[in-house]
């Protein structure tokens, strides 16, 4: 249970940035422009000392139902105003969220468990980007016209969907929703967030920017909960939900299709991924490394797109190895809040379990070079889900450690001889969301990069996103994609106008 | 007070007055024991407390002298956050501060003094000079308060001084840091101080001085580490 005193620390850092709500952290839902305490409170948990810091309630049916209302409501005025007319509100929830920036950034690592570092390296600024970058984007991009050669011309018109269900995942809760509440709302449809039950803290700093910001009633909704047999489920059910963006596990977005065939939803799915990270010999060794570093362990691991089949040509797979090794032994795990800290905790005991149950076939299958345990650390620490960078080796392709999307701190290595048979490697599991190239030879980074099946290929780097690019994965790893224009298949209602001169 | 004394007196209190810096370095004729009459004259009590200055040698033989200077800390001086618009050139530094549960009369030796204190807290010095760039003589930093602005007290407290280092850090980038063991025994300075102001009262808080040089702030978050406790403060 509470220990008191770490409870007042954690608060404390809170309050003395300006944080917004009463103490204690009563999470509540965002429903109509209005904040609604709900029922059915469930606790939240710091991962780093599994401190219970807070409750959260569970939406059901009454709140999913007057969620869904708000938000068609406001779909009738919303939906008309012209892009530049929403421009202003979104630029100014884009505001709010800069002007809570040093709280975001607490708020995070009490949701996930992760370093703040990695929250101050732009993570708020981008959030607050995702929001302005689509409403100027709704306001600045043009249509397509098809003129014909016997005397008609035709043009293409959109127009918003509806009301949105977003459900976002617990790893980058802040940042994943305002990808998807950005184009919602940019594009005039309506929006019900549900963020995943581990992480309700950054959702709700969300709806007092939304409402600081003077987003119309029911513009921006968040429902709390969980995903079967809960808000999750009924948002995905329910038939005035006309769209759903889901980024989590293939499971449950296999699930939620199946939910949302009888109402005929638009789906965008980013689902999982066990991205292969191939480092050819022309490869610059210390910044393939240091690339590698951040793809295997930025956020514990806990990212669908880290890079975490590391495919090593044979000539440099032991110096790459050595300096890995020593790279990832050297990196800080340890209290999340201290700015020197370098990777943070799990996100739940259960999780940590499962990538423990990983750790433990590799042990007896292949062999571990480094990390493998949990460290070793002082109270509070002691009871938080922290697991050491951990670096597999002898592994075979089709081993489960090499097909499972793991989600922790743990990569596996193989060597390769030849291009052919690392292309073959890395396309060698059902997941196809992104992969990571690092090769100075241009002419092989052009080959490889052709020949990879998946969403996403980043050279020499990773995670590198550009809001105008095509995001989503190929295979088990998603349908659709988001991101500039490719997102109006799905945050647009397309209609053609045919005209005849005569 | 001699005319060197008043003259400054006069400078340092139209210049915090007007926030219209001086230029310091200069010669007033005024002498320690003096500047501190003046330090008193422009700020009296009630007093929340004390602080000290130039704790360590090095900076003690820098102005050439031998033992710390103390500034004196008005209840008004404890912040919440920091509004960069109320100082005239804040700078900030990391700092422990001790509270007193009994009373310490002058004379008093260093054990009494340890068993005088109440407990430590970490501390964040927001200096503030009227003297441009903190380019002044003994005489000039003592009658303007030694420096004294504000200051941020930590919320948990510690029964013994923290050990190893405190570390500052603005927006995340560490600004600075120092060893604690470089404060000093907290009883000697304690013992010294009552002795140089004419005893301590329960309830008083000393911030014992900082280990590391002072850094300007910016807008932002300011952190302070020091054993696993933090303070944290907004910076506006």
């Amino acid at each position: 249970m509470v220990e008191p005193k770490l409870y007042r620390e954690t608060l404390e850092r809170l309050k003395a940035l300006g944080f917004p709500f009463d103490l204690p952290l009563e999470v509540a839902h965002y429903i109509g422009g209005e904040f609604v305490p709900g029922e059915n409170r469930f606790p939240v948990v710091y991962p780093a000392t599994a401190e219970v810091i807070g409750t959260a309630p569970e939406g059901r049916a009454k709140e999913v139902e007057a969620a869904v209302a708000a938000a068609k409501e406001a779909f009738q005025k919303w939906s008309r105003l012209s892009p530049s007319q929403r421009r202003p509100y979104l630029r100014r929830f884009a505001e709010k969220i800069r002007e809570y920036k040093p709280v975001f950034e607490v708020l995070e690592t009490l949701d996930v468990g992760r370093p703040i570092h990695e929250n101050r390296l732009g993570y708020v600024e981008r959030m607050a980007n995702n929001i302005e970058f689509f409403a100027d984007f709704a306001v600045t991009h043009g249509s397509e016209a098809y003129p014909m050669e016997n005397g008609y011309v035709n043009y293409v018109l959109r127009f918003p969907v509806g009301v949105a269900a977003l459900i976002t995942p617990w790893n980058m809760p802040s940042m994943l929703a305002t990808w998807k509440i950005g184009p919602t709302l940019a594009f005039g449809n309506t929006a019900i967030l549900k963020p995943a039950e581990f992480t309700p803290l950054g959702a709700w700093l969300l709806a007092r920017c939304a409402h600081e910001a003077g987003l119309p009633p029911g513009v921006f909704n968040v429902v709390h909960g969980f995903g079967p047999d809960s808000a999750g489920e009924l948002l995905t059910r329910h038939p005035e939900v006309r769209l759903i963006s889901f980024t989590g596990e293939t499971t449950t977005g296999k699930i939620i299709m199946k939910n949302a065939a009888d109402s005929l939803k638009r789906l965008s799915m980013e689902l999982g991924g066990k991205a292969p990270n191939l480092i050819f010999e022309s490869a610059d060794l210390d910044r393939a490394v240091e690339v590698t570093l951040r793809a295997s362990f930025f956020n514990q691991g806990e990212v669908c797109l880290a890079g975490s089949r590391l495919l090593v040509q044979r000539s440099i797979y032991e110096p790459f190895l050595e300096k890995l090794v020593a790279a990832a032994k050297a990196l800080k795990v340890g209290d999340p809040l201290d700015p020197e800290t370098r990777m943070g905790a799990l996100i739940a005991e259960e999780h940590l379990q499962k990538v423990m149950a990983y750790v433990e076939i590799a042990r007896e299958t292949a062999t571990i070079l480094t990390g493998g345990r949990r460290p070793e650390l002082s109270h509070p620490f002691d009871k938080g889900y922290f697991l050491e960078p951990t670096v597999v080796v002898d592994v075979k392709p089709t081993d489960r450690v090499c097909q499972e999307e793991i989600f922790g701190p743990m990569v596996v290595v193989m060597p390769f001889d030849t291009e052919e048979e690392a292309i073959a490697l890395a396309n060698n599991t059902p997941y196809g969301l992104n992969a990571i190239v690092q090769s100075r030879d241009v002419g092989q980074v052009l080959r490889v990069s052709e020949a990879l099946e998946v969403g996403t290929v980043w050279v020499n780097d990773w995670f590198v996103r550009d809001l105008r690019v095509p995001f989503g994965g190929a295979k088990q790893s998603g349908i659709g994609r988001e991101g500039g224009h490719y997102g109006y298949e799905f945050y647009y209602e397309t209609k053609n106008v045919c005209i005849a001169n005569r | 007070m001699s005319p060197g004394a008043l003259a400054l007196l006069e400078a340092v209190r139209e210049a915090r007055a007007t926030g219209r810096l001086l230029q310091g370095g200069r010669d007033w004729g005024v002498g320690l024991e003096e500047a501190y009459r003046i330090q008193e004259a422009l700020f009296p009590g009630p007093l929340k407390g004390y602080k000290l200055g130039l704790v360590s040698p090095a900076k003690q033989q820098q102005m050439g002298i031998a033992e710390p200077i103390l500034g004196r800390v008005h209840p008004e001086m404890l912040l919440e956050s920091v509004h960069l618009a109320r100082f005239l050139q804040p700078r900030a530094e990391p700092e422990v501060a001790v509270v007193l549960k009994a009373d310490l009369s002058p004379g008093a030796g260093v054990g009494q003094a340890h068993a005088a204190m109440g407990g430590f807290f970490l501390a964040v010095d927001i200096l503030d000079s009227v003297w441009e760039g903190y380019r002044f003589t003994l005489a000039e930093v003592v009658a303007d308060n030694t420096s004294g602005g504000g200051f941020l007290l930590g919320l948990r407290r510690l029964a013994h001084l923290p050990r190893g280092s405190l570390r500052l850090y603005l927006n995340g980038e560490k600004v600075a840091e120092g060893p604690l063991e470089a404060l000093g025994d907290p009883g000697a300075r304690l013992a010294w101080l009552a002795e140089r102001v004419g005893g301590l009262r329960a309830g008083q808080v000393v911030f014992l001085g900082s280990p590391a040089p002072a850094v300007p702030l910016r807008p932002g978050v300011l952190e302070l580490w020091g054993e696993g406790v933090l303070l944290l403060a907004r910076v506006t």
